[in-house]
């Protein structure tokens, strides 16, 4: 009866303090009440079903369930309350670890698994997980170490031992270091002493311990008296002190929890006004930069005042060699800690290298974009190299103190930020703490980047100017620039050996001094002007003028562009008098043929004249014998004549002067005219003339009169080296090259000409044969002039020959595309195919 | 009896132009500078004028300018008859006023057919019918080309 008894005033109470439990938390809504609530709650679980068990209304395996079920989950809530205050990663960590364990040790158990291995192997963890969090402690000393290890791994040892025995033992060992744990660390929360804590966290040490102690005296068969309320009583003392600590220190544990959440602001302030001096350092090298001619110039100041700002003991700009393996630097300018050497000393840099997978990846990385960190190992150091002179890699690593951890003088924490230049990965910057290991604050980040980008934007900037100045340095022109107070702002170093002033001498000076034109800010291009060098000497140039204008199309100033054209006016004053001479030598020559011409026409006039009159005479006189010699005298004027009408022809056409008026013609009146003028020569020689043209030629362009000379020319050369023999003249229309042509083809059955002979026919003054000449008589100029014409009227002409086998001259023009109509009117007799006999 | 106007310096091309003017039927008056062919041209009113180009006293261009702007002699038509052979001389002669333009050499069938066209044209304007007589070819030289003073 008494256990009955007993159980329903425990349940009882329980539930009142559960009762109590929400109640505050429902008040407070303290987070700590609500898990203690939850811890209760399992317990009231628990002793309801010891109760309902011992009533034997519940089987005793699922007793077994409830009772260890509840416990573990009590453990957990209590234990949990406690470690979320100050809950770090590996608080978690070993948290949940030991839930784990012990629910899957319980189940197990329930389970009834006979395998002491994996009890030991549960157990083991949970133990591991104590040890661990033990050594991890930050204030752990020897005598804590001791105690631990007295109180909690040694019964866990054992408990591991037994666990073969009995396997509920181990449970229990479980239990106790739940809320000895518990029970520890509550302490060390709070760290006073008040009734409440004292209370509270001894009577979790000794509800842990009620669980070993039963199982050790059960293992002895040591009977103890009044055994349930024994076991029962830690767990009143519990409760008891808990409601105690919230009750009586509830302000003190609130306050104790403000302090700790304002400790926790005033770390987050820290950090904010660290971010805030980053923050201005950056800026602070962001505006030296920016007004900086150089980035160099300022950038040993701005790694010093970030440095500084960011509490690191070391700050370097690197430049990266992206095409060697690894992560390779070589670093340009470096910031250090007065206390720690620099990597680099004086002019000398030193190269950095990551090699290695690590390296790769660091390098990708960064040329991605992103930061890169990393902690303190041996492998995360780069091998430095001086250089130049030293090739040998120096590791910086090298002698280590005796004793773990890293080298002193080694960064314990890095990080790189790459640097982004003109669109491309140009290197980083990077800082180190060699004092502590440190976890980069995002504040931090931001800032480095924010040095980076700056730092990347001043070396575009930089590298924008410098690019410009290149320009403006290679320039063979002269450059000056001036504002719209034409006072010379730049200039360019051609402007300097140009003018002979040096660059102070010129900027700021009005641009009259240089330039001696008023109109000056005009637009110009290409155009003439005068430069006044220092000596006072005039220079003409080659002048270009344009307006500056801004972005906003506001006016700027004015460019000048010139060039100096000294050498240039006088090959171009040669040049021109050169033209004048030749166009004087032309002229001369031109008057001189034009008089020679004139001279020689008048005698040829009265020689022409007279013999034509006598020749009349003498044969109205019947004086027949004087005839031939009359008409030898003539045949020599015209002759003559004929000589110079081709010279000057084959003059203009060299002087390239002839003009033609290219015309539609009718080839049918054409062919009519000529071969009624042909007709004496024709039959001199007592020739024949076939005319053989096809009936519908149409009509061809080309220069009449010209058009005539050609074909005049051919037939005439026909007549005079054929004798009784036959002449014929072919015309018809034919299509070659996409076009249509008229064709004219003069064959004869005369003395023909040689290969040589045919090959030597345009050349000027050369018949076939110089004694050709004397025998047939001719210029010797005619073909060479046909042939220029028919070339001028877009035809072509060509010739055939065999000697003693006669000669073909093959004349085409371009056809009319518009053939005249009433053709056969005019021409009246030849249609059809015509032959004309002379 | 057309009557030919020669304005001709050179004798011997003056003396050759009358005389084969004159064995075609021609009446042939002569003056050897352009002064005096204008005063011809007005005086004896010929019906055509052959005239050289370059001539003393007033050139052969200035002359033909001057008769052609005098109403008096505007209608008569004027033959050039020059030296002067190249393209640009044609076309200042026939700019100057010039009716028609032949070069020495004289190809002479060819201007007396020129001659006749513009005798034709003139007869058929204005005169009646001018049919030259057929004049037997004489020998020697034609009085009438003789100058009358130098």
């Amino acid at each position: 009866m008494f256990p009955q008894f007993q159980r329903v005033v425990t349940l009882s109470v329980m539930s009142v303090l559960v009762g109590l439990f929400t109640w505050i938390y429902l008040r407070d809504r303290q987070p700590r009440a609500r898990l203690w609530m939850i811890g209760w709650a399992s317990i009231v679980v628990h002793f309801a079903g010891m109760l309902l068990f011992t009533f034997g209304l519940i089987p005793s395996r699922l007793a077994d369930w409830s009772a260890y079920a509840t416990l573990i989950a009590a453990a957990a809530a209590f234990s949990l309350s406690v470690c979320q205050t100050r809950a770090t990663r590996l608080d978690r960590v070993l948290f949940w670890a030991t839930v784990a364990s012990a629910v899957a040790y319980w189940t197990c158990m329930v389970c009834n698994v006979q395998s002491p291995a994996l009890y030991r192997a549960l157990l083991a963890v949970v133990l591991a997980a104590g040890v661990w969090h033990a050594l991890l402690q930050p204030q752990r000393t020897a005598g804590s170490l001791a105690a631990w290890f007295a109180v909690a791994i040694a019964p866990g040892l054992w408990a591991a031992w037994r666990a073969s025995a009995n396997v509920g033992f181990g449970m229990d060992f479980l239990l106790f270091e739940g809320f000895a744990i518990t029970g520890w660390r509550y302490w060390r929360y709070f760290r006073r002493v008040t009734p409440g804590v004292s209370l509270t966290s001894l009577s979790f040490l000794a509800w842990g311990l009620v669980f070993p102690v039963a199982e050790i005296c059960g293992a002895l068969h040591i009977a103890i008296p009044g055994d349930h309320v024994v076991w029962d009583l830690p767990k009143y003392f519990v409760a008891f002190g808990m409601i105690m600590t919230l009750f009586e220190n509830q302000t003190e544990i609130l306050q104790i929890e403000i302090s700790v959440r304002k400790r926790a602001e005033e770390t987050a302030q820290a950090a904010n006004e660290a971010k805030g001096i980053l923050m201005a350092s950056v800026s602070f090298a962001a505006s030296r930069m920016l007004s900086a001619a150089g980035w160099e110039t300022v950038i040993p100041e701005t790694l010093s005042k970030i440095g500084i700002a960011a509490r690191v003991s070391r700050a370097y700009v690197a430049r990266v060699h992206p095409a060697e393996p690894g992560l390779v630097g070589t670093v340009l300018h470096e910031w250090t800690e007065i206390s720690r050497a620099p990597l680099t000393e004086g002019p000398r840099q030193t190269r950095l290298e990551w090699a290695g997978k690590e390296g790769n990846a660091r390098a990708a990385s960064l040329h991605r974009g992103d930061v890169v960190s990393f902690h303190a190992r041996v492998t995360d150091h780069p091998s430095i190299t001086d250089h130049p002179g030293i090739t040998e890699p120096r590791h910086i690593t090298e002698p280590r103190p005796s004793g773990s951890g890293p080298h002193p003088e080694l960064p314990k924490s890095s990080i790189l930020v790459p640097i982004e230049v003109a669109g491309s990965w140009f290197g980083f910057l990077g800082f180190e703490d060699r004092r502590r290991e440190r976890e980069w604050t995002e504040a931090e980040r931001d800032g480095f980047r924010s040095a980076a980008r700056m730092l990347g934007a001043a070396m575009t900037r930089q590298r924008a100017q410098e690019y410009v100045d290149n320009i403006l340095r290679s320039m063979e022109e002269s450059l000056l620039v001036a504002d719209t107070e034409l006072q010379i702002r730049r200039v360019n170093p051609s402007t300097l050996r140009l003018l002979g002033y040096s660059e102070e001498e010129l900027v700021g000076r009005p641009a009259g001094q240089v330039i001696l034109e008023r109109e000056v800010p005009a637009r110009r291009s290409a155009v003439e002007r005068t430069y006044r060098t220092k000596t006072g000497q005039l220079i003409p140039v080659l002048f270009s003028s344009a307006e500056m204008r801004n972005g906003s199309g506001a006016l700027e100033g004015y460019v000048w562009l010139a060039q100096d054209m000294t050498e240039l006016k006088r090959v171009q004053g040669e040049l021109v008098r050169a033209k004048e001479a030749a166009e004087e030598a032309n002229r001369a020559k031109s008057v001189f043929l034009a008089n020679m011409s004139h001279e020689l026409r008048t005698p040829l006039n009265a020689v022409i004249g007279y013999s034509e009159m006598l020749q009349e005479v003498a044969e109205d006189r019947g004086q027949q014998d004087l005839l031939p010699d009359l008409g030898r005298i003539l045949w020599a004027g015209k002759h003559l004549l004929g000589l110079i009408n081709d010279v000057l022809d084959l003059s203009k056409i060299e002087a390239g002067k002839l003009e033609l008026s290219i015309e539609s013609l009718d080839v049918l009146p054409l062919i009519h005219d000529t071969v009624s003028a042909i007709r004496p020569l024709v039959e001199k020689n007592r020739n024949r003339l076939e005319v053989d043209c096809a009936e519908a030629l149409g009509a061809m362009l080309g220069d009449r009169i010209r058009v005539r000379q050609v074909l005049f020319n051919l037939l005439s050369n026909a007549c005079k080296f054929t004798e009784n023999g036959l002449i014929r003249l072919e015309a018809r229309r034919t299509r070659s090259k996409g076009s249509d042509w008229v064709e004219f083809r003069v064959a004869d059955s005369g003395i023909g000409m040689s290969a040589e002979q045919v090959e030597r026919l345009y050349r000027p003054f050369m018949q076939a044969d110089a004694s050709t000449t004397r025998k047939y008589g001719g210029t010797g100029l005619g073909l060479a002039i046909s042939r220029e014409f028919c070339q001028m009227m877009g035809g072509s002409l060509s010739a055939h020959s065999e000697l003693g086998q006669g000669s073909a001259f093959t004349v085409r023009f371009p056809a009319a595309t518009l053939a005249p109509e009433p053709l056969l009117a005019a021409t009246g007799g030849i249609a059809e195919r015509q032959l004309v006999h002379a | 009896m057309p009557r030919i106007l020669v304005v001709e310096d050179n004798e011997w091309s003056r003396d050759i132009l009358a005389r084969r003017l004159s064995r075609r039927g021609y009446q042939v008056i002569c003056a050897a500078d352009g002064r005096r062919g204008i005063a011809m041209a007005h005086d004896q009113s010929p019906d055509l004028i052959v005239m050289d180009m370059s001539l003393p006293e007033i050139d052969g261009w200035d002359a033909v300018r001057r008769l052609k702007a005098d109403p008096a002699t505007r209608a008569i038509p004027i033959v050039a008859l020059t030296a002067h052979a190249m393209a640009s001389d044609r076309k200042r002669a026939m700019d100057a006023g010039c009716d028609d333009y032949h070069t020495k050499p004289v190809d002479f069938e060819s201007l007396v057919r020129s001659m006749e066209s513009f005798l034709e044209a003139r007869n058929r304007l204005a005169l009646p019918a001018i049919v030259p007589p057929a004049v037997p070819r004489s020998v020697g030289r034609n009085p009438a080309a003789q100058l009358g003073d130098p």
